[in-house]
């Protein structure tokens, strides 16, 4: 900071353009705001200044106050599976040459990828094996294959970013069945008449007297209970175990009935 | 620990009819003190009323076993007899098949009963019936299920299987690791 001394009581923090009037309040707000905006300003200009394009720019030494943050700090990205796994293993990421030598052409091509070496175009011929019927495409076949494998790959990267969400608390659909959406064969979203039973059960469910007291829609059907608690005998009962006893007996009149 | 449900208790005593049949009512309804039948942890207990009462005052995940331990349900569902249980078997059998000392080692360590070894057997024991073993001083040894009926015994070569072994006294040392004594 340069010569400028703020008046005493005045404290200075130029980082975050604030000043604070320490001295004991005595009633008058302009008079003692008007002395710590007229120090911070005059604080500002006795700073060294640069002269740019822009005009005369002053960097601000660094604040002193801590400013809490209002949000918490992000957390870190969740691993992956792959990420976790590889951590597990110890295996390290090493850097390969995007290019590979096609030994059949003597021609550097991309590793993967499009015009790769082991792209579904590169393969002109296939060996015919026995066995394979004569309308077999080994061609299409390969195709598929991708395709599925590409397939598999999207649902892992899903499955990855839901973990991520879940760690982190985040917002995963309550509602299952608009997850489960799936594509017809006309390519069209539609969800599957499981999942949306499942997700009425729960919109049902979700309002603060638990659906009770809910205005109903045309025709929507009944609540459906759900998750009916296993109910078992009690271990003493009060009673004597009278009654347990003569339930055992039918039982066993009735197993040894059967049996002869 | 709690008491059986229904089908668990019909479960529970068709595998006790099999050995001991109409005298399952001797243990349902005993005759000194009331007994009666508990479940902890898969496995079936035959207890009398005042341990009963004692072991409710142990944490289920703290109790380790309790009275007489009858048999246990399979991750499946299925009921199966344990030895610790022998003791009832033994008083109660219908069924009764007496081996001779010879091949009464053989027994214990876990195999079948061949003609050979065969001292006695129940008349009209049936194929496939619930027996208990005995030693020839009459005291019981363990329990399996009938290979042959007791016509079909007379007629077997003596190398054939006259009974299955399904548990043993030997169970005691060769499972002794698996779990607590009487909750084998």
């Amino acid at each position: 900071m340069s010569g400028f001394e703020a008046p005493t009581g005045i404290e200075l923090d130029l980082g975050n353009l604030t000043a604070f009037d320490k001295r004991i309040y005595e009633g008058d707000e302009m008079e003692s705001t008007t002395q710590a905006v007229q120090a911070l300003v005059t604080a500002i200009f006795s700073l060294p200044a640069e002269n740019t394009e822009d005009g005369k720019i002053v960097p601000l030494p660094r604040p002193s106050f801590a400013l809490p943050r209002e949000k918490p700090i992000p957390r870190e990205r969740e691993l992956t599976k792959w990420e976790k796994f590889a951590k597990e293993k110890g295996i390290q990421k090493r850097k390969r040459d995007r290019l590979v030598l096609d030994e059949a052409t003597g021609e550097y091509v991309a590793r993967y990828g499009r015009r790769s070496k082991n792209s579904v175009a590169q393969d002109v011929i296939i060996p015919h094996k026995e066995g394979m019927g004569d309308d077999y495409d080994p061609f299409a076949e390969k195709r598929k294959e991708k395709k599925q494998r590409i397939q598999e790959n999207k649902k892992k990267q899903a499955a990855n970013i839901r973990a991520g969400q879940k760690s982190r608390g985040g917002n995963i659909n309550p509602i299952q069945a608009l997850d489960v959406a799936k594509r017809g064969p006309s390519g069209k979203k539609f969800l599957p008449k499981r999942g949306l039973k499942d997700a009425l059960a729960v919109v049902q469910r979700s309002t603060a007297s638990a659906g009770k007291f809910d205005k109903k829609v045309q025709n929507e059907p009944k609540q459906v209970s759900r998750g009916v608690k296993r109910k078992f005998e009690t271990v003493v009962p009060r009673a004597g175990l009278g009654k347990e006893k003569e339930r055992s007996q039918k039982i066993a009149e009735r197993v040894l009935l059967q049996n002869h | 620990m709690r008491p059986l449900t229904e089908e668990e208790t019909t479960q529970v005593f068709e595998k006790l009819a099999k050995f001991i049949g109409t005298n399952i009512k001797q243990l349902i309804d005993a005759p000194e003190e009331t007994h009666c039948f508990r479940l902890q942890n898969d496995r079936v207990y035959y207890v009398s009323e005042r341990v009963m009462r004692l072991a409710t005052n142990v944490a289920r995940d703290n109790l380790a076993s309790l009275g007489v331990c009858i048999g246990k349900f399979t991750h499946h569902k299925n009921f199966h007899i344990h030895i610790s249980c022998l003791e009832y078997l033994g008083k109660y059998a219908k069924h009764k098949v007496w081996i001779k000392p010879s091949s009464e080692m053989s027994f214990l360590y876990g195999n079948h009963v061949l003609k050979t070894g065969l001292g006695r057997i129940t008349e009209n024991t049936d194929n496939g019936a619930g027996v208990v073993v005995y030693n020839m001083s009459d005291t019981p040894i363990g329990f399996g299920l009938a290979a042959r009926s007791t016509i079909d015994c007379r007629k077997a070569a003596p190398t054939d299987i006259v009974v299955l072994n399904q548990a043993d006294l030997g169970m005691y040392l060769r499972s002794e690791e698996k779990t607590p004594a009487s909750a084998l």
